[in-house]
């Protein structure tokens, strides 16, 4: 018995060792950057609620109560109640999950596209760079709300297509950045001398262009961030986005909040202030890793 | 300089006619079209709906359509719109006077917005003024526009009982209900482009408050003020310029939501409804102006560049 | 794009033809020629050239039984149908009566002043000013203001916007010689607008002749619900038209003002296609501008065969596509009234927000409902489709549009007054339409239907953010009783292309169909199995239903009123318990109105249209 407390202790004693470590460093953050790490938490608060929406919200998102239509905000329903008597505080969760899901797929997707194109056409130059240069040409001369509306108007609404075409209009951006990334690195000594060993160009462009070049990329991704998620709404605002009953953010603030804007503003207020504090999060924690990849540029926003 | 513009004016329209190609290709392959549209309205019977197809070049080969269009559009005529038959060139041409004037003064509030508060907050680095003021700019970066300006008008009316008036006038015959009904949409337009600008402004003035001729200039014996006329703003001009260049798009596209809250016939409300209506006359217009109008900017913007500074020789 | 287009041409083939009419009318051949012209078009309702044909066959040649015992049928609908003519007359007669004792009161007592601009506003741009190509209500609210009919729907104070009687409008009077022949004098002080191509002309009974054959022959799509009838239309002289029809009508003089009907355009207008562009007004506004996007401006027409109307001096039709800024457009004072586009919430808003303001709910007269299609199992037994019905609970999807007093629940018809039987006070016709899921899961149960899953359910964004609400409460309701179906939202394009005119097969719809304003017309839109704008898929499936079809014929043909009620109130039942499209509700439609404003009246069409010309400011 003693012997296995004692064993237990020895065990726990490093663990105990590396928390404090940790803690210690963690603090050290928190002191430096009192504001981002604020931000964060506020950040990691929304993603938790909408990713834990299942176990979190007090009713089904879809769940129809007519008679409980369009209450204010009180005990029972904490941010009110929908027309069609839905519970409000419920939906901002379920529609956290669409509107930042869609938002975080497609900028993953859109970034490691463009990622791949950039480097590649950075590091290759020649016929494949001015070719992808004419598509970025073509790409940038489109507002990316442009894109977004007449491809998903007319291929019809769904997440994956959604998707697919927010990322489409963030690739222009993400592909002029990391090939700029790519051409900056390249002139460096150590490519050419990488190159006088032998090594081959995919090798030079995984093993030493991607890592420093990747900074930039990772500023960039968290403002697309934001700006995907902008773009969600803005697109459900004009009749194109995710489709009913599913809850988005963007979809709660369109024409069916719209038409109780006088009376219940409250329904679009919610999701509303949902969509700035993510945005402004994003941009913010955008900020603070620029500083912390670039010190030169610190405390420059 | 002559044959870098010329490259790139050759480049412009090498784009232009890329993107024709891509807009005309994916407008033909889609579901549905204007005569579905017209027949609902109209109750056409299937006879009827395909005889009007032939008539409207809807049955011809893509090749032979494209060229037809192509042909007509390098002349200057882009055409009948399919649904109204009215002359989309003269239609255009109406709606862009909106949309240039919602996105010239959208710029220019928010230039002066960002230029104060770009200098405030690189000047008093890492002082509270900075941080009010990136705060600000985070701020309208965050906000969806057409919430903001949903919100304006509805309370606007609510609790002050005023809208804009009706009607779009153009400035040059009325000007005084021209500018009652923009200065909102203008205003909260330029509050959301500020933010950006606010911040490229800010990176910019610190950068080159960083450079060693800045020291120099202040071991000289400059004050303040004349060291930020004479040298700071002048070369943060040109990443200011730029960034006024990547934001037209940005304000092309974003103006759609302030046209449609604020019932501004542009150029956005009139893609919209080209592609509600399936009009593919009308949509290839408008992205082709877009994407001209986008590209013309660019080009404005690098051939400043060596005007505002010297040291940038563009090579032919 | 060149601009050789259809329309040109159409109407090049058509002055050809225009010649061959006048040709034909002046041989004295006229009603015969007509139909014999009419022969070559490929209009799906031509019944007009076979009866023209067989009234010249009695005369030459014997008949076969059958035929003369139809004929004796038609003789004597014929003879009711000239009862039920009559009683309208009456009734329009003592109407007009009173109208000019109020009239006179008016002048009397106070005449409305003269002036003001009207501002209202319509959800969005329009298509074309011809009144021939737009259908619609579009057609009501531009082509009213500018083209007169020879009759209109009366618009008293007080009457609902549903009871629809004629009036005489652009007509000074009526007679009526026989069953098929009507005689129409056109008012003398009716002139056109002053200004090229017309300059001021004298309305002729030529340019109401012209829009009629123009209508009915020229190859529009616009098939106004008197066209069928319609055998002969000519001027007799400068100011008389003769109308010829195939057979009685009964609700012709209220046809005749139909807002699908033809209005009376000149002649000389469809030149050039420039009655697309602009309108030649005789009636009540002239239009002054015309800013694509932005809005349509009338003014005043000072030489308005009906003076002193129009009492406001100038009119303003604004495009506007969102709700919210037409609620803070009215609020501001930028609009006088509104009525479309406007949900009964936002009506309830402005009119907690505006003292004095008026408001009025009005049926809407559309017909909407759930339309599953007919072949698709297991929606081919009537069991699943009256599962459907009773599993849908009609009461909340009225309070989910914020109007639970004030909707009504359809039939088969949408509520018509007099036809229309309420299925919540008639016990038969309410067992298929109460809310009752016991009964629809034993109606499942008895079609051996245990669950079913995955059916794409389309609704749409067309009828506004509420329409599309509504399809979520009954995807709700339909789920409580183990139907699961998949929503598909479709922006109005698609669905009108699809799920409006029925041609989307595999799915179950969700939508409104075209609005009616008599029982014959709303029936046979949806339940004719050939129907152009029948929602319901696989609708020829209807074909076999023998029953249906004989009773919508004898409804049509049925002079007597009470007779034909009993007829519809059978229909109703039957369609009920076939259950072909499973109707829905008719949320109001809602109207408010400033306080400055009065003199509103509404008239149900496709969409309720104000009266224009009778509203006037109060504050001049």
């Amino acid at each position: 018995m003693a012997s296995s407390t004692h064993a237990s202790a020895s065990v726990a004693e490093p663990r105990a060792l590396d928390a404090r470590r940790v803690g210690t460093a963690l603090f050290r953050v928190v002191r430096r950057y009192p504001f981002p790490c604020l931000i964060t938490l506020v950040l990691v608060l929304i993603g938790a609620g909408s990713g834990l929406a299942d176990f979190i919200a007090p009713y089904d998102p879809n769940a129809i109560n007519p008679t409980d239509r369009l209450q204010g905000p009180n005990s029972t329903y904490w941010m009110g109640t929908d027309a069609l008597g839905r519970d409000v505080f419920t939906r901002v969760l379920y529609g956290g999950r669409a509107s930042l899901g869609v938002s975080v797929t497609s900028v993953a997707l859109g970034v490691m596209v463009a990622t791949a194109v950039g480097l590649v056409s950075g590091a290759l130059s020649g016929w494949f760079d001015v070719l992808v240069q004419r598509i970025v040409d073509m790409l940038m001369a489109f507002p990316g709300l442009i894109i977004v509306i007449s491809l998903t108007a007319f291929f019809g609404t769904s997440v994956s297509l959604l998707v697919v075409v927010i990322a489409i209009a963030l690739l222009g951006g993400g592909i002029r950045i990391s090939r700029a990334a790519a051409i900056q690195v390249s002139s460096q000594p150590y490519i050419e001398a990488a190159r006088t060993i032998g090594a081959t160009t995919p090798r030079i462009i995984v093993r030493h262009i991607l890592p420093n070049a990747l900074p930039p990329i990772m500023v960039i991704a968290t403002a697309y961030l934001g700006v995907a998620i902008l773009i969600e709404a803005s697109v459900s605002f004009l009749g194109y986005g995710i489709q009913p009953p599913a809850a988005s953010w963007g979809f709660m603030l369109g024409a069916e909040a719209r038409i109780h804007m006088i009376e219940q503003p409250w329904l679009s207020v919610w999701p509303g202030l949902a969509i700035f504090l993510t945005v402004f999060s994003f941009n913010i924690i955008g900020d603070a890793l620029r500083d912390a990849f670039d010190p030169r540029l610190r405390g420059s926003g | 300089m002559r044959g870098y513009l010329v490259r790139r004016l050759l480049l412009a329209v090498l784009t232009l006619f890329g993107i024709s190609v891509i807009v005309a290709g994916v407008m033909r392959t889609l579901p549905g079209d204007v005569v579905d549209v017209l027949a609902a309205e109209a109750f056409y019977n299937d006879t009827e709906k395909e005889r009007l197809r032939e008539e409207l070049g809807l049955e011809d080969p893509f090749l032979v359509y494209f060229g037809k269009w192509l042909g007509d559009a390098v002349q200057g005529d882009f055409g009948k719109a399919l649904r109204t038959q009215r002359e989309v060139r003269a239609d255009l041409v109406n709606r862009i006077d909106v949309t240039i004037e919602l996105a010239v003064l959208g710029i220019l509030i928010a230039t002066l917005i960002s230029v104060p508060l770009g200098i405030v907050a690189a000047l008093r680095r890492s002082q509270w003024p900075d941080y009010l003021a990136r705060s600000i700019a985070v701020f309208a970066l965050a906000i969806p526009g057409f919430w903001l300006a949903t919100l304006a008008i509805v309370f606007g009316a609510k609790w002050f009982r005023w809208s804009p008036p009706l009607g779009y006038q153009p400035i040059w015959e009325a000007p005084l209900t021209n500018l009652q009904q923009m200065w909102l949409p203008a205003l909260l337009f330029g509050l959301i482009l500020a933010g950006v600008q606010t911040r490229i402004l800010r990176t910019a003035l610190l950068d080159v408050l960083r450079q060693d001729y800045m020291l120099t200039a202040r071991a000289k014996g400059l004050s303040r003020v004349m060291l930020l006329r004479r040298h700071a703003l002048r070369n943060s001009l040109i990443p200011f310029i730029t960034v006024i260049g990547v934001q037209f798009p940005v304000v092309l596209g974003g103006s759609v939501v302030f046209e449609l809250i604020f019932a501004l016939p542009g150029v956005g409300i009139y893609l919209l409804d080209g592609i509600a209506n399936r009009d593919y006359i009308v949509v290839q217009a408008v992205n082709v102006w877009i994407a001209g109008a986008v590209i013309l900017t660019n080009l404005i913007v690098d051939v400043s560049y060596g005007f505002l500074d010297p040291r940038i020789r563009v090579s032919s | 794009m060149s601009s050789s287009n259809y329309w040109k041409r159409m109407r090049n083939r058509r002055l050809s033809r225009r010649a061959v009419l006048r040709s034909a009318a002046t041989a004295g051949v006229g009603a015969a020629g007509l139909a014999l012209v009419g022969c070559g078009d490929d209009d799906d309702d031509d019944a007009a050239p076979a009866v023209a044909q067989q009234q010249q066959q009695q005369q030459d040649q014997p008949q076969p039984a059958a035929q003369q015992e139809q004929e004796q049928q038609q003789q004597q609908a014929a003879a009711q149908a000239a009862q039920q003519a009559e009683q309208q007359e009456q009734q329009m007669q003592q109407q007009q009566q009173e109208q000019a004792a109020v009239a006179q009161a008016q002048q009397a007592d106070d005449t409305p002043p003269i002036g003001g601009e009207l501002r209202i506003s319509d959800t969005s741009d329009l298509a074309s000013f011809d009144g021939f190509l737009t259908f619609g209500y579009k057609a009501f609210l531009h082509g009213h203001n500018c083209y007169p009919m020879l009759t209109q729907f009366s618009n008293n104070p007080g009457q609902s916007s549903i009871d629809f009687q004629p009036e005489l409008w652009l007509a000074e009077s009526y007679e009526q010689p026989d069953d098929v022949t009507w005689l129409f004098t056109i008012k003398e002080n009716a002139v056109w607008e002053d200004r090229p191509p017309v300059d001021g002309r004298a309305v002729t009974a030529e340019d109401v002749a012209f829009s009629f054959k123009e209508e009915r022959y020229g190859g529009y799509p616009n098939r106004g619900a008197i066209l069928p009838s319609l055998v002969g239309v000519d001027a007799t002289d400068d100011r008389t038209v003769r109308f010829d029809l195939n057979g009685p009508l009964a609700p012709f003089l209220l046809y005749l003002g139909h807002h699908a009907g033809p209005y009376v355009m000149p002649p000389e207008l469809l030149v050039d296609e420039m009655s697309r562009q602009t309108m030649i007004s005789a009636g009540p506004f002239l239009l002054d501008e015309y800013e694509p996007g932005s809005r349509v401006v009338y003014k005043r027409n000072p030489n308005y065969f009906d003076a002193p109307k129009p009492y406001a001096d100038s009119l303003v039709i604004n495009f506007i596509g969102d709700n919210s800024a037409i609620a803070a457009a009215f609020l501001s004072g930028e609009l006088n009234t509104t009525w479309f586009g406007v949900a009964p919430p936002i009506v309830e808003e402005l009119e907690n927000g505006i003292p004095g303001a008026t408001w009025e709910y009005q049926p809407s007269l559309v017909i909407g409902g759930v339309f599953p299609d007919l072949a698709l199992e297991p929606f081919t037994d009537p069991r699943v489709r009256q599962a459907m019905s009773v599993a849908i609970d009609r009461d909340s999807i009225l309070t989910v549009g914020g109007a639970l007093e004030k909707g009504q629940w359809s039939t088969a018809l949408p509520p018509l007054a007099g036809w229309w039987v309420d299925p919540k006070e008639d016990d038969a016709l309410g067992e298929f339409y109460r809310y009752n899921p016991d009964k629809a899961r034993q109606l499942l149960d008895a079609a051996g239907i245990d669950e079913l899953s995955g059916v794409p359910f389309h609704t749409t964004t067309a009828y506004g953010p509420i329409f599309a609400e509504q399809s979520q409460v009954v995807q709700a309701n339909l789920l409580q009783v183990g139907i699961s179906v998949d929503l598909v939202v479709n922006e109005p394009t698609v669905h009108y292309s699809t799920i409006f005119n029925g041609s989307n097969t595999g799915v179950i719809g969700h939508t409104l169909s075209v609005a009616s304003i008599e029982p014959d017309e709303a029936l046979r839109n949806v339940f004719i199995p050939d129907s152009p704008r029948s929602p319901i898929p696989n609708g020829e499936l209807m074909g076999e239903d023998q029953e249906m079809l004989d009773l919508l014929n004898a409804q049509r043909t049925e002079g007597d009123v009470e007779t034909r009620r009993k007829l519809l109130y059978d229909l109703q039942l039957h369609i009920a318990n076939q259950m072909y499209s499973v109707p829905w509700v008719n949320p109001p439609i809602s109207q408010v109105a400033r306080p400055e404003l009065s003199g509103v009246q509404f008239i149900q069409t496709f969409a309720p249209s104000p009266s224009l010309e009778d509203m006037w400011f109060n504050n001049l």
